[in-house]
């Protein structure tokens, strides 16, 4: 039955379409019109379907089509709507919509108008198939689909040979992730096939099914669920490019600025942390494997922010931010270890994703104008003292910086200091508690660093002398109304949502979620919410106080250096993961080109030989053959047969 | 009796004569001619598959074989001169087509017709000729998926041989076509000889035991097979002594079927006839090679080797084939990974997505086995159009060398570079497009018989990204390297190429998004080939009852 539901994903999928049609009959940069028009229809229909529509239940299915139906292979493409979704749904399309319309102004004469809008619609439309989905196996389809939308944004400029590298790697490291996720996936409707004997479920995949059987799976394969619970997530640190998966993200940000703001920071990376919230009713019965997310999360949290410390782009300040601010998120949701923190990880998590989106999308944005008007410089080294040239844009990234550091009163404080919370109590009580405490302390530490490397930047780029790069030209300028209105917007999104949070409307709202427990006794430590504040305000004085001064000679250090080189990382790698790999790909091409080859080779002169023995003559090849093929014919058929 | 079976053998046979005789000296109207035969055969294979669909399900009665349309004659039924247990061996010269063998038909037409399209640009010399031997090594094929009984199999399997001689001779690389071609002609005599010795055998052992006609009929002697195959079970073990019955015949014969197959669809480790006649012969030549002539061999163990050896099949699946499959998987990615050149490149990444089929077919699932049927056409198509593409490229480059990269060709060939991101990301399975569907259901197949090989047939997903994106990167992204450009020549494909490569990206999607209707073709022929691996439901749900009761009583312990 076709319900305005269908429009969230639809009215992107249209779009997207009606771009590769405006292109193809060349249309230039009418692009946009159908790709802004398509993004406000799912946009809407997200938000009158979150808020507006009357007497919704709690969930619901709307049938779609059947995809793959082979033996005990069954797969419908449905959606399902419940609380989560539509939480995400509405971060996704409102924030596409806005970065969209920015991107108007930002992509103008650019060559590839046409195909930017139009991957950018297929991206929203994977997006909210993404989390519209109601089995793990349609969502693995449109999680792959997002990525590849991905690999091609961020390979859009691709006469640019860095783009085109960082392209292939972010395919490459999130296909190692999804290598985990499938098999997870697979495995699980297996398991669930295996225990679901009787056949009364027919779709294996799907939520339901799974979390109507999560009880039995868990008393009847307890060592298979630990090891599905964990391949999910693989899957869930590769999109959210958490350590040891991180590396793909600050390359990620050699595509076009809005790309980074949407899908690189406020959407597509708030997947992993999406799958573990959906699948939270299955993974509460791996206690492990949600202790092993707020580990990961927590070393990616704190790693993110030291590297990001000593980046001197202002965009892999951003991208390294995210890295970390996406830790926060799995720090949290992983307390969900505890069976009676499920509800709150679960809302803490999604809570921080939801402020984050705004404020991360407001600082990109923000940074977009200022790469426009440098001439696409963005090494803070070249630029300076850009408050007088761009007032606007200076008070947005400010607004942005504050509800990034968590300082009071704006969105990320809150949300920051709800995970902190959570892992507070989970410190306090349940089965890891000294795992925990040292996780707060993480957490804690890592918020001071956020404060001191987000106001950092903010001085370096905004304070101080003015200085332009000779790319700019002279017309370094604040960039145009169609840019600073989104811009507007979120900002008074990063200002405002915050507030959603203790005002208990998050809670209430995700509270419907089925399957989701109920956060009761919102509890939170004031002792918490007074330190992340005193945390936050501290790191951006303390960045004031030790912002750069032109001329300073830097103070080098070996830790410097080594953050400056992300932590050599990247080199770790490629020293014990891809050249070991190559080294071993050589050698057998090699062996294949001499042994393998070789041999056989060296077997079929065999009957050469044999056929020129026999008949003493110079004979053809056809010809042994055709007298080796009677003789062994005969002798086989007399064995076999007379045996 | 459908007529329509001969017919879309004999049409591009008869057209490559017509054009032979017609157009010889014309090279331009004789390839456009040869392009007008395959559109008629494509037009006859789809009114086959609208009676196909219209056929009713076999139901499985009449054993794991059984086209759901068929052409069969008194007059061209012969009794051979061959007698086995008194009676004279029956030849009843069948034609017929159930699921998979419609989808290899359909296969063989689309790439056929795209392969002709493109060549029609490429080739300048003898290009009629071309023309004729790609229709009539098209009609080869096409007889081995219709036929039904073992001798017709056996004949249009070995046809097809020389007119691929002749096109990887006479249009290949110059100084190497000569001794690829010998290469690919001593692997497939070296397959061919144990092959068509295994037919006879299982002809005479099952006429010796089973009691029926003695016959080289296909569904006859499944069906036969397949009662014994029953009685075998029921008793247990208990060896019996009639021949097919017994384990130990059926792998003798197996193994020399498997040779024959086994080199044909350039399995592990029979596959270095592949590389050498890959890169030698025509690149267009090449895609009718890797899209369909490597599916001889896999549709081979399909059609014969699974309904007749049921026994051995069950004993080398997991052990022999399916992991032969999963490191073919592994192998083909990490050589491709190596590679230097274009089209070796593409010849071991085909060796790799062969992998899965393998792994599909072997898993004896009804999932995996669909889903390998599907890969089949999905890999066929996929492959055929890189491959066409590379032609293209090498026609433009007259290299295919891939040291100078990166070249930066998206830049000039824009429509060239949207269509080969399309298929090489198609050909990574993505899903979406056509080949994460049978890729996907061959591992889950497999997962459910051996999670090992199908974890290490799983990693090829990652691999096979790998080398893919890396020969994007290299061939198309970057700044044009004009130094290299400067040798080039031609424009971006044009209208030709466009009608041939659009309609396959075309399936590609249509079978990524909506499988089921390809799938429900396909599932009830591979159901009733399958099901005698499978246990029984009833003796299924005891399986997983004792099954569960064993961990209830490991847990007890604990």
């Amino acid at each position: 039955m076709p319900d305005i539901v269908w429009l969230i994903p639809l009215g992107a999928l249209v779009g997207m379409l009606g771009c590769v049609l405006v292109r193809l009959i060349g249309g230039g940069e009418m692009a946009k019109a159908p790709a802004v028009l398509g993004l406000g229809v799912s946009a809407v229909a997200a938000l009158w379907v979150a808020f507006a529509r009357p007497g919704s239940a709690p969930l619901e299915i709307y049938e779609g089509y059947r995809w793959i139906d082979v033996g005990a292979f069954f797969v419908n493409v449905d959606i399902r709507v419940d609380a989560l979704a539509l939480f995400l749904l509405v971060v996704v399309t409102g924030i596409s919509f806005l970065v969209a319309c920015y991107s108007v102004g930002y992509m103008h004469k650019d060559r590839g108008y046409g195909r930017y809008f139009a991957v950018f619609s297929g991206f929203v439309f994977s997006m909210t198939m993404l989390v519209l989905a109601d089995n793990l196996l349609v969502l693995f389809a449109f999680w792959e689909g997002v990525g590849v939308c991905s690999y091609l944004l961020i390979g859009f400029w691709y006469e640019r040979p860095s783009a085109a590298a960082a392209a292939t790697k972010a395919f490459l490291v999130n296909r190692i992730a999804d290598f985990g996720l499938l098999i997870g996936i697979l495995l699980l409707g297996h398991v669930v096939g295996q225990v679901n004997a009787n056949g009364s479920f027919l779709e294996r995949f799907d939520y339901e099914t799974i979390f109507s059987l999560s009880n039995e799976i868990a008393a009847e394969h307890s060592m298979l669920l630990g090891i599905i619970g964990s391949l999910l997530l693989l899957g869930a640190i590769g999109k959210s490019a958490q350590f040891p998966l991180h590396v793909w993200l600050p390359d990620a940000m050699e595509g076009p600025t809005p790309v980074s703001a949407l899908i690189h920071a406020a959407t597509m990376v708030t997947a992993g942390v999406y799958l573990l919230a959906r699948m939270s009713p299955l993974l509460v019965l791996t206690p492990g494997v949600l202790m092993t997310a707020s580990v990961l999360g927590g070393i990616t949290a704190l790693l993110g922010a030291l590297i990001a410390l000593f980046q001197h782009d202002l965009k892999r300040v951003l991208a390294y931010s995210t890295v970390s601010q996406l830790g926060y998120m799995f720090l949290g949701i992983g307390c969900a270890a505890s069976v009676d923190l499920v509800g709150v990880a679960v809302m803490a998590a999604m809570f921080h994703l939801f402020t984050h989106a705004f404020f991360k999308a407001l600082l990109f944005l923000s940074a977009g104008n200022v790469m426009h008007a440098m001439g696409d410089v963005i090494d803070m080294h070249r630029f300076g003292g850009l408050r007088k040239v761009m007032p606007v844009t200076n008070i947005a990234f400010l607004v942005g910086a504050i509800a990034l550091s968590g300082i009071p009163p704006l969105a990320g404080f809150w949300s920051k200091d709800a995970i902190l919370s959570v892992v507070e109590r989970a410190s306090e009580a349940g089965p890891a508690r000294g795992l925990y405490a040292v996780l707060l302390f993480v957490g804690f530490f890592t918020a001071l660093l956020t404060a001191i490397y987000t106001f950092r930047a903010y001085f370096r780029t905004f304070w101080g002398e003015t200085r332009l790069p000779e790319e700019a030209g002279h017309h370094a300028h604040e960039a145009d109304t169609t840019m600073l209105l989104p811009i507007a917007v979120l900002a008074i999104g990063s200002i405002l949502v915050g507030f959603l949070g203790p005002a208990g409307w998050v809670d209430s709202f995700l509270s419907r979620t089925p399957h989701l427990p109920e956060a009761h006794e919102h509890g939170e430590s004031s002792i918490v919410m007074l330190l992340s504040a005193i945390l936050g305000l501290s790191g951006a004085v303390f960045a004031y106080f030790t912002r750069p001064k032109l001329g300073a000679v830097p103070v080098d250090s070996g830790f410097k250096r080594a953050g400056a080189n992300r932590f050599y990382i990247d080199e770790i790698y490629g020293a014990f993961v891809v050249l070991p790999l190559q080294a071993i790909s050589s050698l057998l091409a090699w062996l294949d080109r001499t042994v393998v080859n070789g041999l056989f080779e060296f077997i079929a002169t065999i009957p050469r030989a044999l056929g020129a023995a026999i008949r003493q003559t110079q004979s053809g090849i056809v010809q042994s053959y055709a007298l080796l093929m009677a003789v062994g014919i005969v002798v086989l058929l007399i064995t076999i047969v007379r045996q | 009796m459908d007529p329509l079976l001969p017919a879309i053998i004999l049409t591009p046979i008869a057209g490559a004569v017509a054009i032979l005789v017609l157009f010889r000296n014309d090279p331009k109207r004789g390839p456009l001619a040869a392009c007008a035969v395959a559109a008629l055969t494509l037009v006859l294979s789809i009114s086959l598959a609208d009676k196909v669909s219209k056929a009713p399900i076999p139901t499985g009665e009449n054993g794991p074989v059984e086209p759901r349309v068929s052409f069969a004659t008194d007059w061209l039924s012969i009794d051979l001169p061959v007698i086995t247990a008194g009676k004279k061996v029956h030849w009843p010269l069948w034609l017929g087509v159930d699921g998979p063998g419609l989808a290899m038909v359909l296969l063989t037409s689309v790439v056929t017709l795209s392969t002709l399209l493109i060549s029609s640009r490429l080739i300048d010399h003898r290009a009629t000729d071309y023309a004729a031997m790609i229709l009539l090594t098209s009609a080869g094929m096409l007889g081995v998926f219709l036929s039904m009984d073992l001798l017709l199999f056996y004949i249009f399997f070995e046809l097809t041989l020389i007119p691929l001689l002749v096109l990887i001779t006479v249009w290949g690389e110059k100084g190497t076509a000569w001794p690829a071609a010998r290469k690919f002609l001593l692997y497939t005599l070296a397959g061919s000889i144990p092959m068509v010795v295994g037919f006879a055998g299982i002809v005479f052992a099952v006429t010796d035991s089973a009691g029926i006609d003695a016959t080289v009929s296909i569904p006859a002697i499944a069906k036969a097979v397949a009662h014994q195959h029953v009685e075998f079970n029921h008793a247990a073990g208990a060896v019996s002594d009639k021949l097919l019955s017994a384990e130990s015949t059926q792998c003798w014969f197996f193994g020399l079927v498997f040779l024959g197959f086994g080199i044909k669809m350039a399995l592990l480790p029979f596959h270095s006839w592949l590389p050498t006649t890959y890169s030698s012969s025509h690149p267009t030549t090449t895609a009718i090679l890797a899209a369909v002539v490597l599916k001889l061999g896999i549709f081979g163990f399909l059609r014969v080797a699974l309904p007749l050896l049921p026994l051995a099949v069950e004993d080398y699946a997991i052990p022999l084939i399916g992991s032969l499959g999963a490191v073919a998987v592994v192998f083909g990615a990490l050589v491709a990974l190596a590679q230097r050149d274009l089209r070796l490149l593409l010849a071991y990444s085909s060796l790799s997505h062969v992998g899965f089929i393998t792994l599909g077919l072997f898993s004896l699932t009804v999932e995996g086995a669909s889903g390998a049927t599907l890969q089949m056409v999905n890999h066929g198509l996929t492959t055929a159009a890189l491959f066409l593409l590379a032609a293209v490229l090498i026609d433009r480059r007259r290299s295919s060398d891939l040291d100078s990269a990166p070249l930066g060709l998206a830049s000039i060939y824009p429509r060239l570079a949207v269509l080969f991101v399309f298929f090489t990301l198609a050909g990574t399975g993505v899903p979406g497009l056509n080949n994460f569907v049978g890729e996907v259901l061959a591992i889950s197949g497999m997962l459910s018989r051996s999670p090992f090989l199908a974890v290490v047939a799983a990693t090829g997903i990652v691999l096979g990204a790998w080398y893919a994106l890396r020969l994007v990167q290299r061939l198309l992204f970057g700044k044009p390297n004009l130094g290299v450009l400067a040798g080039y020549r031609g424009a971006d494909l044009g209208v030709r190429e466009l009608s041939s490569l659009l309609p396959i990206a075309a399936v590609c999607l249509a079978i990524g998004v909506a499988p089921n209707w390809a799938m429900k073709m396909i599932e009830p022929d591979v159901k009733a080939l399958v099901s005698q691996f499978e246990p029984t439901p009833t003796a299924k749900s005891e399986n997983v009852a004792s099954l569960a009761d064993r961990s209830k009583v490991t847990e007890d312990h604990q």
